[in-house]
């Protein structure tokens, strides 16, 4: 054992294969921070190329695309309030208000250490624990995927703003837009309107870049054209000074809370990192001491965020390699490259191909170092996009907009989805909605749902199954007491009421 | 602040570009494949369709002189791929790997918006793996007759996971009913990962399976599970021990058919250049060890073959729905 482990550690530590990762590293920062091109796309049209190279190249350097694409993301959500990537939608809350305030340069460097952070212990979670945490997912039944998603849900409380009203027709609203779509248990067509687009479902990636980045968009063009054909003050973000030791010591509690949460998430199979980020940031929000400078421009909550979505990275391919049961999008892609390459997941997969695992292991380790140079060093190529005029940027996001909506799944309905939901959204955001509850109802209701009949489905239409297994209890429980903390600790929290 | 002032120029430049590419000489004068062949897959990324499709990808310039391009266009139950298929130029360049759910069963529970056998054009099959029904080793039955009989003592309590309503795995199941009278309980799932996860965790007590789905094959030696029966004509020799579903009772042969068609119109030397292009390319020894550790089998098929197993399957599973009392929506 100790002899494949160094045999592995000496086929990673090549040239070769090192340089793969920090290829793959590099282009996926760069996807990442493209606006409507995710992770998973990019793994998608990267994957036949790994087929030409050994497994210990072609693996490694998609892992690296995996890992570079979730820092990525937070790039154009800290700098232009648009998530590069789905998961990176709560860095948007805190990552954007500290670049109004000037402090574009630090939050990029919060999110890249807690995402290092986050994917490093993911990484030695992995290693350490694959085959015991598979086993522990594997008794997940229906009932308690329920449970795990209505906990889910009860992180809407901590994320609805100043206004608990607004925060909750907001994410009635996402459940609305969750129910659109195939029956998950009938196949019926529901509220379609006959649109082929709709029929499964709206798709989240337009439903984001429209929420997202349209509105922005439309509210931008709101000021004057003089306005935007002014260079923004640039002095503020370019000459942006470094993150404070003390800011990053004061987020260490959180980046470790969130790389803990990400990497359970991440290892229960059909949960992403979307999903990990929204808990990681509600659960920083309710412990934080600083809970009112969430949403406002708190480190804390980039650290939050990120930590909790690049710690799905690793964690997600638990299931994956184990099981062989892909873990979410990109782990399902992963997992056709190593099939692929003659590396079944499954059990047998570290006994049979012990060497190649551990010399992947060692690689995927060594890729987060290199992140973070190249995050360190990118952060400085990508500030200058703030900079430019926003006469001319705004064209080019709106591009990216139409262009990601559409590479989405080749359709154009979803770059018209797109646009419609940037409307919808602009008309929100003036109204002072916010859209975090809204995303987030939209992702986990049709999951819930589907738990939830497939429960009942098997229990004969018993509804005590949800407070028999003994999983769904304690989610179940869990849930009721964040709900409890929440409504206790608001009137303290916010004296005098908002 | 040169960089800023070079966007403008280097956006135009792009699209100049995107322009001269664009105009193409007349096609007539060209020999087929002058560019490369887009193969649509309208299914999700790291599904069996998506690796096959890919596989064959990693060794088509050999064969073909062009690379072949995957690209997925899953959504709308097939409609969105399929419908893009059914309107790309019919010049051979853009192909699909299609899949029997879109092709020979969705048709007949759902408005398509396609005919499948008249608007689309067959070309070759180049491989199958053969559909299985699983059970875990924890569960009180053994084999199917074990299983039967304890579905029969509880009428609709004995579950079965599929990959979705009015997928193969239902219209497993409906069969299964049908030939055999037990009530079983449906549990649909998204796809056929979760309904087999959910399989292996007991919390559902059958699922369908395919040899390359989750590792069966090594589960099934290591004694995690049992499969139940085998939904082919003979007996499989990766598993000679497992019945047909036909020995057991139910008349049902299945299997994911990789099979490849392009929109109407294709004429009929690009269709024979692509045919022999696949043919030779079965033979690749690369290309073999990739699908046979996938648990896929070689079966090559083309022509006035391919077009009458398609309408076979066509009219078959149209038979099933009618004889189960299934109509269109």
């Amino acid at each position: 054992m100790i002899e494949q482990i160094l045999e592995g550690i000496s086929i990673a530590f090549t040239f070769q294969a090192i340089g793969m990762v920090a290829i793959g590293v590099f282009a996926g920062i760069t996807v990442g921070a493209i606006p409507g091109l995710t992770g998973v796309m990019a793994t998608a049209i990267l994957v036949p190329f790994s087929f030409f190279m050994a497994p210990t190249l072609g693996i490694p350097f998609l892992l690296g695309v995996h890992k570079g694409a979730l820092f990525g993301g937070s790039i154009p959500a800290i700098l232009v309030n648009t998530p590069g990537t789905p998961p990176a939608a709560a860095t948007c809350l805190d990552g954007y208000p500290l670049a109004q305030k000037g402090e574009a340069k630090s939050a990029i460097q919060m999110a890249l250490y807690s995402s290092t952070l986050g994917d490093t212990f993911s990484d030695i979670a992995l290693i350490v624990a694959a085959i015991p945490l598979a086993a522990m997912a594997l008794k997940f039944g229906p009932a308690d995927f329920f449970g795990l998603l209505v906990m889910g849900l009860t992180v809407i409380s901590s994320v609805t703003g100043a206004s608990v009203s607004k925060g909750i027709l907001s994410a009635l609203i996402g459940l609305m837009f969750g129910l659109v779509g195939l029956d998950a248990i009938s196949g019926a067509e529901r509220f379609t309107f006959s649109l082929p687009t709709l029929e499964g479902g709206i798709g989240l990636v337009p439903l984001l870049i429209g929420l997202f980045a349209v509105s922005e968009v439309l509210i931008q063009v709101e000021k004057k054209v003089s306005q935007l054909a002014e260079k923004p003050p640039t002095s503020h973000l370019r000459g942006g000074r470094s993150l404070k030791m003390e800011e990053f010591t004061a987020s260490g509690r959180t980046i470790f809370r969130s790389s803990i949460i990400g990497t359970i998430v991440g290892a229960i199979p059909g949960t992403g990192s979307s999903i990990a980020t929204f808990i990681g940031y509600g659960a920083a929000k309710r412990a934080s001491k600083k809970p009112e400078e969430f949403g406002h421009g708190s480190y804390e909550g980039v650290a939050a965020a990120e930590a909790a979505n690049s710690a799905v990275a690793g964690a997600d391919l638990i299931p994956t390699l184990t099981l062989g049961i892909p873990g979410g999008g990109t782990a399902a892609i992963l997992m056709g490259a190593f099939i692929a390459q003659g590396l079944r997941p499954g059990p047998s997969l570290f006994e049979e191909n012990a060497t190649t695992m551990y010399a992947i292991f060692a690689l995927l380790l060594i890729g987060n170092p290199i992140m973070l140079v190249q995050g360190w060093l990118l952060t400085g190529i990508f500030a200058w996009v703030v900079t430019i005029r926003q006469s001319l940027l705004l064209p080019c996001i709106i591009m990216f907009c139409v262009v990601g909506g559409y590479i989405f799944q080749n359709n154009l309905g979803d770059v018209e989805l797109s646009l419609i939901a940037g409307v919808f959204g602009y008309l929100l955001r003036k109204m002072n909605y916010p859209l975090a509850p809204l995303v987030i109802a939209y992702i986990i209701t049709p999951m819930a749902e589907r738990s939830f009949k497939q429960a009942l489905l098997l229990s004969q239409g018993d509804y005590s199954v949800f407070f028999t297994r003994p999983i769904s209890l304690f989610f179940i429980l869990l849930a009721a007491l964040i709900l409890f903390m929440s409504i206790w600790k608001r009137p303290w929290a916010t004296p005098g009421g908002e | 602040m040169k960089i800023t002032k070079m966007l403008p120029a280097g956006l135009a430049l792009a699209l100049a570009l995107v322009f001269l590419t664009s105009a193409t000489p007349a096609d007539a004068a060209r020999k087929f494949p002058w560019k490369p062949i887009r193969v649509i897959v309208a299914l999700g990324a790291g599904g069996s369709h998506d690796m096959n499709s890919r596989a064959v990808a990693s060794v088509a310039n050999d064969y073909f002189g062009q690379p072949m391009i995957v690209q997925l266009m899953p959504g709308g139950g097939g409609k969105i791929g399929m419908t893009a298929l059914k309107r790309a130029k019919p010049d051979g360049h853009t192909i699909m790997l299609a899949s029997a759910s879109h092709l020979t069963i969705g048709p007949h529970v759902r408005n398509m918006g396609y005919h499948p056998l008249k608007d689309f054009v067959p070309i070759f099959m180049i491989n199958k793996a053969d559909y299985m029904m699983v059970s875990p080793a924890s569960k009180p039955w053994k084999n199917f007759k074990e299983f039967e009989a304890a579905a029969k003592k509880n009428p609709g309590k004995v579950s079965y996971g599929s990959s979705g309503v009015y997928g193969t795995g239902h219209l497993m199941i409906l069969k299964i009913m049908a030939d055999t009278g037990i009530k079983l309980n449906h549990i649909p799932f998204k796809g056929g990962g979760p309904a087999f996860r959910a399989m292996l965790g007991g919390h559902v007590d059958s699922a369908g399976a395919l040899p390359a789905t989750g590792g069966t094959l090594g589960r099934y030696k290591r004694g995690q599970l049992n499969i139940l029966g085998v939904c082919s004509e003979k007996r499989v020799p990766l598993f000679p021990k497992v019945p047909t579903m036909k020995e057991n009772g139910v008349d049902f042969i299945l299997a994911s058919k990789r099979f490849y068609i392009g929109p109407k119109g294709l004429p009929q030397d690009r269709v024979d250049f692509l045919v022999e292009g696949f043919k030779k390319l079965l033979k690749n020894k690369s290309y073999r060890r990739l699908i046979s550790k996938m648990g896929e089998v070689p079966t090559p098929l083309y022509g006035e073959a391919l077009k009458k197993d398609l309408a076979d399957e066509y009219n078959r599973f149209g038979k099933i729905f009618a004889s189960i009392g299934v109509k269109k929506k």
